[in-house]
Parts: C-alpha cells; structure tokens; sequence
C-alpha cells in the first residue's frame, strides 16, 4: 500500500523535474518575428556558414546605421540546398534574405518560393548594367522575371606555373617532342598535351580536376562546351550530355586522369586548389579564388610563380556562385531587399570580392580593376583582371531550370563511374541521359520545355554565346 | 604476482591495440594545436611544441562553437532525463510483469529500426504543423523517441537479472520491512541506469 | 502457496495485490508507449503511405497513388538500388566477420589481465565516446595522401601508400576500417561484462575434469556468451545498416559508386531528388529487410536460454 504511493511520489517529482526543463527549453526555441513594411528591422539572412558570411560581418555596423537588424543563420555547405527546401516548404518565415546557388533558382521560383523583384529595382537601382554578362539574365532571371541579385561570382580559369613554362630547357624539350611551343594551352588537345608532358610521378603532375562527387561534372562540362557541346537539351527536351562532343569530353578526362596525382578522385575543393599551391600539379583548372590565395605564404610554395589564362578552347564552366532572393514567405521584404541591394552594390561588393577573408569573386565590371587585387603582386594584377574577364567573355552558366539539382547530380553520377572505369563513357553518359528524361517527365515535359526555352534566351538577350 | 610468458605476450599484444586507438585521438589533438603553417605539409609535422593555444577559444567563440555545445547540453540533459524515466519504468514493467508479451518488447524495439532519412521528413512536416520547427523540443522529443526503445532493453535484461524474492516480500510486509528485506528494485538497479 | 500466503496475509489482501499489480506496470508502460505512438509511428506510417505514391516534394504535381510501382521499380528497374545492397552487405559482413570475433578476442585479452591493466584498457572505450561526425571527419584527414600521418607512416616502413578515398576498393576499406574504428569498443564491451558473469565454477569444475584451455573456452565459455554476442550483433547490425555519417562525411558515395550504400542511396532519393515516394518505399524495404535480421537473432538467443 504505502510502497505503491512511494513510486508515484517520485513519479511526481520526475515529472516536475521534466516540465521544468522543458519549460526551460522552450524559452530558447527560436520562432519567426514579422514586421511592418518598411525598410528597417530584422533580416535573417540565411547563407552557408564560413567565410562566405564574413562580408555580412563585416557590413554590420553599416546595415544597423540603415536601421536593419542583420540575424546570420549559418547553414553547412554540404547539405544546404535541402535545409533551404524544407525550411521553405514550411513557410514559417524562417528567412526573409536567402543566399544559395543559382542552379537551385528554377526549382525555388516553380514552387513559389521567392518573390519576383522587379517592383523593388526601382526604389534601389542594383546597377545590374555593371554586372557582367554571364551573370546577369541568365543566373538571375527565371521565365523573363528578375528574382536575385548577385553576391558571388564563380567561374573557372586555368592557372600554370609560369616558371615552368618560361624555362628554356623545358620549352625546347616540350616543342621537340610536340611540334609547337610551349604556352598556356588554347585547346584541349594542348592541354592533354602539356598534362602528359608535365607528368613526371611521384613530385610532378600534369594537371587535376574535381574528383570527388558533387562537381566532378563540372570539369567536363568546361571540355564538352569546348569541344562544341554544351547544349543541355535539344528543342524538344531531350538531353544532349551524351553527344558526341560529351562522349568525347569524358573519353578525354579519363586520359587526363592518368596525368594527375593518384589520389585525384579524392580531390575537392580544398584538395585541389592544395595540389597546385604545393607545387605537385602544372597546371589546374579551378575557381578563381585561388589566385587571391596563390600569395598566401602558409599555403602556397609557388608564389609568384602562377599564370594566369582562359579555360581551353573557348567556353568557361561556371560552376555555383552564389546569388540573394527575397523569400516569399518573409515579413519583411523590402528590408531584405534593401539589403541585398546594398551588398551588391559596386562600392560594398568591390570590397568583399578582393578581400581573401571572404569567399567572394569577380561579378561585376567595377571589380575588374587590378589596383583591388592587394594580395596578388603588383606586377601580375592586371593579368590576373585579363584573364577573369577573357574567362568570363566566353562564360557559360549552370544550369538553372527547376530540377537542375536532380538532372547534375545524376550526370555528376555518370561522369564520376566513368572516371573510375566503373562504366565506359558513353554508356554512363547513356544512363544519365535516360534519368534526364524521366526526371523531365516528373517534372512536367510542357513546363520544362517553357523554362528553357527562357534560359537559353536569356544567353541571347546578355550577349552571350550558348 | 608471477609474470610468465603469457602474460607477457598478453601486454605485448595490448601495445598496438592501444597505439590502433591512441593514435587517430593524438593526431586531433595535435591538429588542434597546431599553426596553419604547419597544417597541410608534405611530409606531415608529426610532433611539435609550436602550439597555437588560440585554436580553443577561436573554435568557442569566433567560430560560434559554443552556441552548439550549449544547444547540445540543453537537448542532451533533456533527452537522458525524459528516456531514463520512462525507459526505467516501460523496463522494469515489461521484465517483472510481461506486460505486453514478447510482442510490445518487440515494437519497442523496433523504433531503433527506421533508417534516419524516411524519418527526417514525416518528423520535420510534424513539427511544422504544430509550429515547433526549429525549437529544442522538437529535437529532444525526436531524440527520445529513439533512446527510450534502447534504455528500455538494457533495464529489461538487467531487471530480468534481479531476484525476485525481496520484491515480492516487500510487497506485501509493506515498505518498514524494506529494509528488513533488502533494498527496493530502483536502488539496486541505480548504479545500472546510471 | 505463494510468499503472500506463507507469511500468513489474509487471502482477501493477497488479491487486492494481484489485482492492482495488474493496473500498475502498465501505468509505468504507458509514457514510453504514447511517446513511440505518437511521434514513432507517425513517421512509420508517413513512410509506408508515401510508398504507395508518386510524390515529389519540390514538383508541382500533387502526389498520385501508383500502388506497388515503386517498389516493382526498386525490384525489377533499378541496378543503383542492387549494388547499393551489395555495399551495405559489406558492411554488414564486416560487422559480422571482424567487429564481434574481435570485440570477443580483445574481451578475452583483456579479462584475465589484472587490474592495472585493466584501468588502462578503458581507454579502448574513448572511439565509441566521440560523435561519428568527428571520427569520419578526423580519418579523412589521416587518410589524406599527400598531408596525412599514415601514408607518411607507411612511407617510412617501405610499405604502399595507395590513395585510400580515391580508389574503389581502397575507400570501401577505408570506410570499414573507421567502422572498426569507432565501434570496435561496443562488443568489447559487451562481451567482456558476459565474461565477468561467468560464475567460476564451472571453469574451474571443466578445468578439474581435465579439459584443455580451448575446450575450457568451446565448451564453457563460449555458449554463455552467446548471449551477449546476441546482443553486440543485434546493436551494432541495425547500426551498421543504416549507416549514413560515415559516406555522407567521407566519400559521398565515391568514388563513382563505390562506396554508395542503401542508407546514402535513399538519401539521395529522398533529400537530393526530393522523390519522397521512392525513398519511402527503399526505407519500407530496408525497415523489413532489419525485422527479419533481428528477429531471427533474437529467437536464437532466446532458444539459447532454454
């Protein structure tokens, strides 16, 4: 009898005990706070985590004299575009200022996510004039209609190792074995050329490229444009990657990879851009952050000696970037846009861009100003500022209709089973194709014919070659 | 105390068992002393005493790591409190009364089962349309769930262990005899659940 | 008779203990089960209905009931969801053949050492302590080719240095081995608290009949703890199954398929794709796949009791 009460009264106390900390627990959650529709208060500016929110730091204090309250919400790269997905799935206002990759730009505009911005460019003029072409209609436009201005700009250049190829021994050796002078290759078939030259195992390679999954593809993306490809679809929404150029490009690749170092599979972001600071690699072809950081003394052991020039045979893959949309579920719009204006404009971005605290690159006109590049020797600046231009001239966006992150991450799939000989390049290419095709049929033939059919436009309408 | 020789090979076979674990664990916490200098070198700094101690308050405080440790302790605390609590006692039922049968142990059970990424959306649309996305409860609750089917099957097999003779009598002489008796089941059982 | 009527309690207050003894443990049942109903079985359920549709979460298609189409694709259609099985099997095989036999061999190592060294054996317990995020993170450093400790280490030793995360057979390994790594200590563990419940006579009882130390080990000690190598297989079976961390942090799945087990290939479906449908219904299959594993074990262990 009395033993039976005796559980209960613990039982009572564990129960307090638990009520209490979840008392305690919901004081700390965080819920979404709506505003008036001013230009002032709160932003939650949802941005992946790193030294890509360094520019918001740093603008803070400006920001809060405009009489914004700036919340970070750091997401992990990795792992990004479905916490944005389902956040705004939610709709539960959890960001008013969304900062991601134009390639997920189709899919947020097709489910109503973000909210058009053309009424706000007339309170806050972005100077889009000034951005460059690849970045304008074709990353920030959907179906005609503006949706995001530009934060980042990313886009591939070739870097060499000057030394090397001005060496006088080298240079006689290479134009013996080959034909031609050495230099910064123009076509692939050089590049190959040059790779095999330069490959001299266990200290040097030829060259490397983004082995891990997730942007292998974007490596033979920059070769089957080059090599004529580069259409995604036909006018009838068939898939072009397994064309002859893309068979071709990844028939290429695989050869490439015998003139890089033997863990390339494993290179990402950071592995890559290591291998050629550390000397190990001739030439790579990567973002266009890594010659802000080709100076750097605790990273690279080749300073001053790296080259600058175009991705081969005239056509630049410009894989992520990143650009700011106003959410549709955000309480305060034209506070958010206000904010995406004023990061983007030509006094604040040409700031961030050269700075190598930040993750930033060249989007803008103004930004190709050598006299910015302070971490870049004096004397190879403007070759740094030619080469991104050239570069960006013949630049060719991602991808960005809705279930762009469905159609690249199956060719990434396919390019990255060849690369290992799992699968011979055509028919992996074969295989991603057949997924392309069912991935247009959920997502609506009709739709995606509409959609495309905008973005190959909008090449037209920027002046660019698609 | 003898030391033979099987002893001996017994210490020498424990030398590259310990250095197997010992040495992943060194590496970190070198790596969390060391420059960006001396980071990424080909061949690697394999020992050094140029120790940058800034790392620890850099990854507290300008990396933001300690919002996540307090976020962690907050859901961790909770989560153990609520799962040893009901966990003791859906145990201690199951292993003394059979409640259920072999089929509720089962279905307990099984809650470990579900693979994480079927689970991920159903919990986050639950969330959502009670409007506690994003908060500490959600995340604790979700946490429980999957934590009190694993408390609850360890107690079983340890309350399984446990004599019954001192229960039973202490059923019915009423709690003055406990002492008589012996200890009540949920001494016995502290040191396990803790 | 029971102690209730040895004692001399009056058969009327000997009932009234049974009968509220009825209502009692299920009282104490009851929080845990409405937690797992309410919040456990809804995303079951979720699951098993989305199954059965066509739904995708990001197209503007309204989800369409298809019946058994998906789960004919994943059968019939789908080579990437078979060889993702065949990845996860060697997980499991790695599990089975190397985790518990070495879990048991160190448990036995250890339990006849003394104490001393058995305080410094705890240490052996730190791997499984440490969040999986930050072992998978930690080994890809020290698996780095060019910048890492091992390659450099075996350099040294005129051994291979092969790139371990850039080669098909060499990542799988590579994963296993960070397994071992971090859950070796679980069945150590276990086993070695099974050894210690080992009442002594019966060792020293086969050992007077004249039996060799392996039969002392075959016929003694080995079937009381299969029990508890039950239970270690149990844990570290489902785990290892729906092993996620360690190729999401590691390899992506890489290189080229390599290393994609069901886990990671369901999350791509699932959080990539957003075709919540055919990822409920691989989840569906893995969920069936893990009843009949678990309890064929545990009607093992329990014939064991008998």
């Amino acid at each position: 009898m009395n033993l039976i009460r005796l559980p209960r009264r613990n039982a009572t106390l564990a129960l307090v005990a638990t009520l209490l900390v979840l008392v305690a627990a919901c004081s700390s959650g965080t819920k979404a706070s709506g505003n008036a529709k001013t230009a002032k208060g709160t932003v939650k500016v949802e941005i992946d985590a790193g030294h890509n929110e360094v520019p918001f730091q740093k603008e803070n204090a400006a920001l809060k004299k405009m009489g914004i309250n700036l919340q970070l919400v750091g997401l992990p790269f990795s792992g990004q575009y479905e916490k944005i997905v389902t956040e705004l799935v939610a709709n539960k206002g959890a960001f008013d200022l969304v900062v991601f990759p134009p390639y997920m730009i189709g899919d947020f505009v097709a489910k109503g996510f973000l909210l058009p911005l053309d009424k706000y460019t007339t309170q806050v003029d972005p100077k889009l004039s000034d951005v460059l072409q690849p970045f304008r209609d074709p990353t920030l436009k959907v179906n005609g209609h503006l949706y995001a201005l530009p934060y980042d700009g990313d886009w591939h250049m070739l870097y060499y190792r000057s030394d090397l190829f001005s060496d006088p021994k080298e240079k006689a050796a290479f134009k013996s074995k080959y034909g031609y002078d050495l230099a910064a290759p123009t076509t692939w078939k050089q590049y190959m050329d040059i790779a095999q030259f330069f490959t001299r195992p266990p200290s040097l390679y030829g060259t490397a490229f983004f082995g891990q999954r997730g942007f292998s593809y974007a490596w033979w993306a920059d070769i089957w444009a080059g090599l004529g490809g580069g259409h995604w679809f036909d006018n009838n929404m068939n898939p072009q990657i397994n064309d002859a150029a893309g068979v071709k490009a990844l028939q290429m690749m695989t050869v490439e990879k015998t003139y890089s170092p033997p863990d390339v599979m494993s290179y990402g972001y950071e592995e890559l851009r290591d291998a050629f600071l550390a000397g190990k690699t001739a030439m790579i072809v990567q973002w266009g952050d890594v010659g802000k950081k080709a100076n750097d003394p605790s990273v690279s052991k080749i300073r001053g000696k790296v080259g600058f020039s175009t991705v081969p045979q005239g056509r630049t893959y410009m894989p992520y970037s990143r650009v700011m949309a106003v959410a549709a579920g955000s309480g305060n719009p034209a506070a958010a846009y206000a904010v995406a204006a004023y990061m983007t404009s030509p006094q604040v971005s040409d700031r961030y861009v050269a700075d190598p605290a930040t993750g930033e690159d060249i989007f803008r006109y103004s930004q190709l100003n050598p006299s910015l590049y302070t971490t870049i020797p004096p004397n190879q600046r403007a070759a740094y500022v030619d080469a991104a231009r050239a570069n960006l001239q013949h630049g060719f966006p991602e991808l960005n209709i809705p279930g762009a992150p469905r159609y690249l991450d199956a060719l990434d799939l396919a390019v990255n089973k060849a690369l290992t000989g799992q699968m011979s390049p055509a028919a992996a290419l074969n295989a991603a194709a057949a997924q392309w095709k069912q991935i247009t049929q959920q997502e609506g033939t009709q739709q995606q014919k509409a959609y495309y059919q905008h973005f190959v436009q909008a090449f037209e309408t920027a002046g660019l070659k698609y | 105390m003898r030391f033979g020789a099987k002893t001996a090979i017994k210490y020498l076979v424990m030398v590259p068992v310990l250095a197997w674990v010992l040495f992943p664990l060194y590496w970190t916490l070198l790596t969390a002393l060391k420059y960006p200098g001396d980071q990424k070198t080909s061949p690697p700094v394999m020992w050094t005493t140029h120790w940058r101690w800034t790392n620890f308050p850099d990854a507290l405080f300008k990396w933001n790591g300690s919002a996540g440790l307090i976020d962690s302790a907050i859901v961790t605390l909770a989560t153990t409190a609520i799962s040893v609590a009901l966990g003791v006692a859906a145990g201690y039922a199951i292993a003394r009364f059979r409640v259920g049968g072999r089929n509720l142990s089962f279905f307990i059970l099984s809650m470990l089962f579900m693979p994480q990424v079927a689970v991920v959306i159903p919990l986050f649309l639950l969330w959502r349309m009670v409007d506690l996305v994003d908060t500490h409860i959600a995340l604790i609750v979700t946490y429980t769930v999957f934590n009190v089917p694993f408390v609850t099957w360890i107690m079983k097999g340890f309350f399984e262990e446990l004599p019954r003779a001192p229960e039973e009598a202490a059923l019915v002489l009423g709690p003055r005899a406990c002492g008589r008796c012996g200890r009540s089941p949920y001494h016995r059982c502290g040191l396990a659940w803790w | 008779m029971g102690i209730a009527e040895r004692v001399g309690a009056k058969p009327i207050e000997a009932l009234k203990v049974r009968t509220r003894g009825r209502m009692f443990p299920r009282l104490l049942v009851l929080p845990a089960v409405l937690v797992l109903l309410t919040v456990g079985i809804f995303p079951l359920v979720y699951s098993l209905r989305a199954s059965f549709l066509d739904w995708n979460l990001l197209s503007v298609a309204p989800p369409r009931f298809i019946g058994i189409h998906n789960y004919v694709q994943i059968f019939l259609h789908d080579g990437e969801a078979r060889s993702s099985l065949e990845i996860t099997l060697f997980f499991i095989g790695s599990v089975v053949l190397v985790q518990i036999p070495l879990g048991l061999l160190l448990a036995l190592l250890v339990n006849n050492l003394p104490k001393v060294a058995k305080l410094i054996a705890t240490v052996l317990v730190i791997p499984m302590v440490l969040a999986p995020s930050v072992v998978a993170f930690q080994w890809v450093q020290i698996l780095n080719q060019q910048f890492g400790p091992l390659d450099y280490l075996l350099h040294l030793a005129r051994l291979p240095t092969p790139a371990w995360l850039a080669n098909p057979g060499t990542a799988l390994a590579s994963l296993l081995v960070t397994d071992l790594w971090e859950w070796l200590p679980l069945p150590f563990l276990i086993v070695l608290g099974g050894l210690q419940s080992i009442p002594q006579r019966a060792i020293e009882a086969a050992q007077v009949d004249g039996s060799s130390k392996w039969q002392v080990f075959w016929y003694v000690k080995l079937p009381m703890l299969k029990q508890f190598l039950a239970i270690a297989l149990i844990l570290r079976l489902i785990e290892a199954f729906k092993n996620l961390g360690l190729v999401y942090i590691m390899t992506q799945g890489g290189p080229g398929s390599s290393t994609e087990n069901l886990a990671y290939y369901t999350y791509r479906a699932g959080l990539v794709h957003f075709d919540i449908g055919y990822s409920s219904a691989l989840a569906m299959i893995q969920l069936v796949i893990i009843i009949f594993l678990v309890r064929g074990i545990l009607r093992y262990a329990e014939s064991l009791r008998r």
